[in-house]
């Protein structure tokens, strides 16, 4: 295993951290890399979702909603998602490798849920604090 | 937010009456009208000593149970006593419409100059006026004292002009309130507390407990339930008298609403075949009256309340909060079901950006002061998907 570089945890480092506060999801490391799978329930009405997060050491983590397939609305594309489905949680700098992913990125993507599920109701992403930009 | 369901709901509920509710701005519109056409209807009373006069609220507005007409371009509808004491010997109906009438005539011609001046119409019972903007207007009923009733009791004048018809809306709106007077009190004292105020100084109008809220729920769902069938909906006052008697003190706003809503049915009586929902302050009168003429609206009433109890029910039966806001949008009306639930969201960013917002270990489930903090972060990308940076 790469040593972390510059103040950055390791794979091992979030997931002790991970397991501190989720004992029942699963926190494996394989080939250098953190695989985490939790079910994160956001609100007591929200649906229960298992959520993986994959990190290596000094890399941006990829957070993936596993079940249930999430839903997009009429004509509308699921927002804040990447192309490739990952939620997009955060800004340029607004997460560094120093970071606890349990501290950061699990609670973004709760917040993330929760917010999915009053847009798919409504149409409206609620957690923008700014315009949102033109759809590409 | 918080931990149960119900809790939940609550919130969305709470939020959702207030987007019902008349908006603070035209309750006070409708307030300084209505005191305007008082003092012009009465003015001629008071220069004349001995007979009186006066003009009030009756119904939703005067118990703080006003719900928002289904269709925007619906008005609100505020319905206005004008008592003059008169002997009833001394007067016939339409008599005294005719006088009430006559002195809002006048009073329109004077308030024309105004830019919110009324337009008067006359319907069958009283008299309306229509205000500018398409928002409210003021029916206004003539009435007398009732010379046998209760001191607060009236006589309105009656659709054909025959039969006086009896009410008393003073005391009605007075056996409303004790049935709620503790929460009130409570809650009055809180909001005080709150504002760093007098308890004196929190209008009256401005405390909303839970049996007002949970009528105004009761009506809203009536009045989207009815809606191809305005004709056949449950009067405003047999929803008002029957949740009013089934309330047994605040707390939870959903579960409260649930509770009235199940017990609601079971207090309609029978009386020798005929149901009887009588006057709480009346008991001679049965509110459930036209049922005798129209048993399908008693079948109606009860097909209604099992419905909303339904309703209720399934708001709680899970398949995410998304499910949750859909169904009550179907219930009370999508525009304010939305809206309150794009509030709950604002609300919970605000929590977020005020460094309160907590999310728990084990479940992920987000509350107010939960063990782990949520950072401040910013959502990236924009409404469409974005490559990673």
């Amino acid at each position: 295993m790469t040593p972390p570089r510059g103040g950055a945890l390791s794979p091992a480092q979030q997931g002790l951290a991970l397991r501190a506060r989720f004992p029942t999801a699963s926190a494996r490391i394989t080939r250098g890399r953190l695989v985490w799978t939790g079910v994160l329930q956001p609100t007591p009405l929200s649906r229960a979702y298992t959520i993986r997060i994959t990190c290596a050491t000094d890399a941006h983590p990829r957070v993936v909603v596993a079940h249930p397939t999430l839903a997009s609305r009429p004509d509308e594309p699921l927002p804040h998602v990447y192309r490739e489905g990952c939620l997009c949680l955060y800004e340029d700098g607004e997460w560094q490798p120093s970071m606890f992913i349990a501290e950061t990125i699990v609670p973004w993507a709760c917040e993330w849920l929760a917010h999915y599920e009053i847009w798919k109701a409504t149409g409206h992403w609620c957690a923008d604090g700014r315009a949102p930009a033109t759809p590409e | 937010m918080r931990n149960r369901p119900e809790d939940q709901l609550e919130q969305l509920l709470d939020v959702t009456v207030k987007e019902l509710d008349i908006p603070d701005q035209l309750y006070q519109e409708a307030v300084d009208n209505y005191e305007g056409v008082g003092t012009w209807l009465c003015r001629r009373d008071e220069d004349e000593a001995g007979a009186g006069c006066e003009i009030y609220p009756q119904g939703s507005f005067r118990l703080g149970t006003v719900v928002r007409p289904v269709h925007n371009r619906d008005e609100y509808d505020l319905d206005l006593v004008c008592r003059k004491d008169l002997a009833k010997e001394s007067v016939t109906q339409a008599g005294l419409k005719e006088d009430v009438g006559a002195d809002l005539a006048e009073y329109e011609q004077a308030a024309a100059a105004s830019a919110s001046a009324p337009t008067l119409k006359e319907g069958d019972r009283c008299w309306t006026l229509v205000y500018p903007g398409d928002r409210f207007h003021m029916d206004i009923l003539p009435s007398i004292p009732d010379p046998e009733g209760a001191p607060n009791a009236i006589l309105l004048t009656d659709r054909t002009l025959r039969s006086w018809q009896h009410s008393n809306p003073i005391d009605y709106a007075a056996w409303f309130r004790r049935r709620m007077q503790q929460e009130f009190v409570e809650l009055r004292e809180a909001m005080a507390k709150a504002l760093r105020r007098d308890v004196a100084d929190v209008p009256e109008w401005q405390v909303k407990t839970t049996l007002q809220r949970a009528v105004q729920i009761l009506k809203r769902h009536r009045d989207i339930f009815f809606q191809g069938n305005p004709k056949e909906r449950p009067a405003s006052i047999i929803l008002t008298t029957l949740a009013a008697r089934a309330y047994h003190g605040g707390g939870n706003l959903y579960e409260v609403v649930a509770d009235i809503a199940g017990r609601m049915p079971s207090l309609v009586e029978r009386r020798d075949g005929v149901w009887w929902v009588p006057n709480p302050v009346h008991g001679k009168e049965n509110f459930a009256d036209r049922w005798r003429a129209h048993p399908e609206r008693a079948a109606r009433f009860f097909a209604w309340m099992e419905h909303i109890n339904t309703d209720l029910a399934d708001l709680t039966g899970g398949g995410g909060f998304d499910r949750v806001i859909e169904k009550l949008a179907a219930s009370l009306g999508e525009a304010p079901v939305r809206n309150a639930a794009e509030r709950v969201g604002a609300a919970m960013l605000a929590e977020r950006a005020a460094g309160r917002l907590g999310m728990a270990a084990g479940t992920g489930m987000l509350g107010v002061g939960a063990a782990t903090r949520v950072r401040d972060h910013t959502f990236h990308g924009d409404p469409a998907p974005r490559r990673r940076p």
